[in-house]
């Protein structure tokens, strides 16, 4: 399940386990902190080990396979666009991810702009000029490429890390037949 | 920094600093061949104040002026609360519109006050609208419906047949129509005066209801002439119908200031025929109600006789 070589991705929500069987006392939350150690050192080792390409692509790639498989468990088959963003709201909401919210929605061109404010990867982090929340990126793009069935290509075009207060990302359908 | 006196370069950066707090902020030469001493750090320090300010400046006074598509590089916490109301502003517009176009979901949960007032608005749009919405509904049903007897009106009655119509041609099917009246109705008006007419024509109303199925269209047509259609029943079924309710009528005791009255009905009976105009089978149910009449009431005649 999770040793296997592979050749397309194998990711299940079922590899989240049980967790009311798994963590009786300390129950489905942790410490931001955490999952941020596990987030930068990981980051850290696969620059290291890769490159920083490499690094970005294996946040893309995770981040959208983690878009798609919440879309599929947690929001509901929702009927459109507003009903994605509300339910999507809630959910992150109620999972401690960030405050999602809409500043554009052209549902005629599929171009979309989101901001996510204390967002989990990078709300506090230290300026640095660069954004970093590729796997927000990749998040964004699972997620409609799940309700709307084409590809997307998302760029966080602000970040806490580059001085602003929220995450700010900019969808565009992405061309199929280009890389 | 041109004064090399320590005294005098520490008055230009005070200058500046009071400038800067006057409004009217102005850069400080940085000469290359200055000392490189902490006064120097100090003016370097100044100049990047100013342009924090100017950043600042420019992000609150676009904000002020109603736009909200600046981009500040501004890093001050001040330039971060700026960036943070213009992020929250440009997700209200986007709310305002979603709302402009009907969903009225939306709620604003930042923004304090503002928030309040934006929701109890868009609560207060939503009552209005289901109001309104209801107030049509109410309006629709009105229209179709005969005041005084509760039953459908001609108007409703031919919305209902033609749908009705329409489904029994493609089924390759001719269902029945009846037109009745009652028998000598300006005779009770005249008796017992027009308060009776309107108690008869309710009971009447009454009888035709309770002896019709809920699927049969079951109209007033106008004055004391009502219609009765049965989807996907045909000419037997209607004769034997308007056999019973002319029985019924008959039967039925209307009283009027303890006094009974009287009440029969004559029934024209006839089919639809396929595609025909709708009026022309009123026309000929109204034709076989004459006929009715002419026989001498209290009857029912139909297209076999
Ligand atoms: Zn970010």
């Amino acid at each position: 399940m999770f040793q296997e070589e592979r050749v397309d991705f194998k990711f299940e929500w079922e590899h989240l386990g049980n967790l009311a069987l798994g963590r009786p006392n300390l129950g489905p939350t942790t410490h931001i902190a955490l999952y941020r150690l596990m987030q930068f050192t990981l980051r850290d080792a696969l620059i290291r080990h890769g490159g920083v390409e490499l690094a970005n692509r294996v946040f893309f790639d995770a981040g959208r396979n983690a878009g798609a498989a919440i879309y599929k468990h947690l929001l509901n088959a929702p009927k459109d666009m507003g009903e994605l963003v509300r339910s999507l709201q809630r959910s992150f909401e109620e999972l401690g991810g960030g405050i999602i919210r809409v500043e554009e929605a052209d549902l005629e061109k599929n171009h979309f702009v989101l901001t996510v404010a204390e967002d989990l990867d990078c709300s506090g982090l230290p300026l640095m000029d660069e954004a970093i929340c590729t796997y927000d990126e990749g998040f964004i793009a699972g997620i409609l490429e799940a309700h709307l069935g084409i590809p997307f290509r998302v760029r966080e075009v602000d970040c806490w890390c580059t001085g602003d207060r929220v995450c700010r990302f900019e969808a565009v359908p992405r061309d199929p037949t280009a890389t | 920094m041109l004064d090399p006196s320590d005294a005098a370069r520490v008055d230009q950066v005070t200058e500046a600093i009071a400038r800067l707090l006057k409004g009217q902020p102005s850069p400080l030469q940085v000469d290359a061949d200055a000392p490189q001493d902490e006064i120097r750090q100090l003016a370097v320090y100044m100049n990047q104040l100013f342009i924090e300010f100017d950043h600042l400046n420019a992000a609150i006074t676009a904000l002020s002026q109603g736009s909200l598509t600046f981009d500040s590089p501004g890093r001050l916490p001040a330039a971060n609360a700026v960036k943070n109301l213009q992020a929250a502003l440009r997700h209200l517009v986007w709310q305002t519109r979603q709302v402009a176009e009907g969903d009225f979901t939306q709620r604003v949960s930042f923004l304090g006050d503002f928030a309040t007032s934006f929701n109890s608005m868009v609560e207060q749009l939503t009552a209005n609208r289901e109001a309104l919405l209801e107030q049509n509904r109410l309006l629709e049903v009105t229209a179709i419906t005969d005041a005084l007897t509760g039953l459908t009106n001609r108007r409703g009655a031919r919305e209902r047949m033609i749908l009705e119509l329409h489904r029994a041609v493609r089924a390759g099917f001719a269902p029945c129509v009846m037109m009745m009246d009652i028998d000598h109705f300006k005779r009770v008006n005249d008796t017992w005066g027009h308060e009776a007419g309107d108690v008869v024509l309710k009971a009447l109303a009454g009888v035709l209801k309770k002896n019709t199925r809920f699927e049969d269209v079951c109209a007033r047509w106008g004055g004391e002439e009502f219609l009765i259609m049965a989807p996907e029943k045909g000419l037997e079924f209607g004769l034997a119908l308007a056999e019973r309710l002319r029985a019924r009528v008959e039967e039925n005791v209307v009283e009027y200031n303890s006094q009974r009255i009287p009440v029969t009905i004559s029934i024209g009976i006839t089919t639809y025929w396929d595609a025909e105009d709708l009026d022309a089978t009123v026309r000929r149910a109204d034709g076989h109600l004459y006929r009715a009449k002419n026989a001498g009431r209290n009857r029912v005649c139909g297209d076999l006789g």
